[in-house]
């Protein structure tokens, strides 16, 4: 497995324990939604997602350091444009859920800044899945 | 001669590597500036490569792009 392939692993792996904890402890009551707890919670998320990227990486490019060095060739290239263009829809998208979220009587500010991380967490995702099935297809 | 499906492109690459000293695809990689995994790519007809790195490859074995890279409808 390449250094690239293993970058979009950790990439998903660490967006969905970190996302996924945010938004699991607001779903399940964990953490209340409307609460200086929950804005606590979700920096906290941040930066430990941040700290696991790149202590993953770390590990990753020291495991083969001569891999890690090695500039992206052109069918790299071509995944990381083809992945993100893909992510960039999967945003827009959820960019447009964003705007009709604030239509919606009764939703609020805090509404849309989770439903807006949120769609980042997922626009991420799609990224390294994206990334993850081109290097396994090929190209 | 692997075809790949969608791709009517086939290659002699294997069969080049062999004939050039047992090359590996790690080595060929490093010749033409690629990773390993795209050299793979290429060997499988998973990914059809630029015209650059066709050359650059036909360059490596000091062959013609048409003794590498047929096109194999």
């Amino acid at each position: 497995m390449s250094f690239r392939e293993k970058s979009a692993w950790i990439t998903l792996a660490s967006v969905i324990i970190c996302f996924g904890s945010y938004y699991g402890a607001l779903a399940t009551g964990l953490v209340p939604v409307y609460s200086i707890h929950s804005f606590h919670f979700g920096l906290s998320s941040i930066i430990a997602l941040i700290v696991l990227q790149v202590a993953l990486h770390a590990i990753a490019a020291m495991l083969n350091p001569a891999d890690a060095r090695t500039p992206r060739d052109e069918r790299e290239k071509l995944i990381q444009s083809r992945s993100h263009t893909f992510g960039y829809y999967v945003m827009m998208l959820g960019m447009v859920v964003v705007v009709l979220v604030t239509h919606v009587p009764g939703s609020n500010f805090m509404a849309t800044v989770y439903l807006g991380v949120l769609t980042m967490a997922v626009a991420a995702i799609a990224v390294a899945v994206a990334q993850i099935v081109m290097f396994r297809r090929g190209a | 001669m692997p075809k790949p499906k969608g791709l009517p492109i086939a290659n002699q690459i294997r069969r080049l590597r062999f004939e050039h000293g047992e090359m590996t695809q790690s080595e060929l990689a490093e010749k033409i500036g690629m990773t390993r995994q795209t050299v793979a790519a290429i060997e499988a007809g998973k990914y059809s490569p630029s015209l650059e790195a066709a050359f650059r490859i036909a360059h490596v074995f000091g062959a013609k792009l048409d003794d590498v890279f047929q096109w194999d409808e």
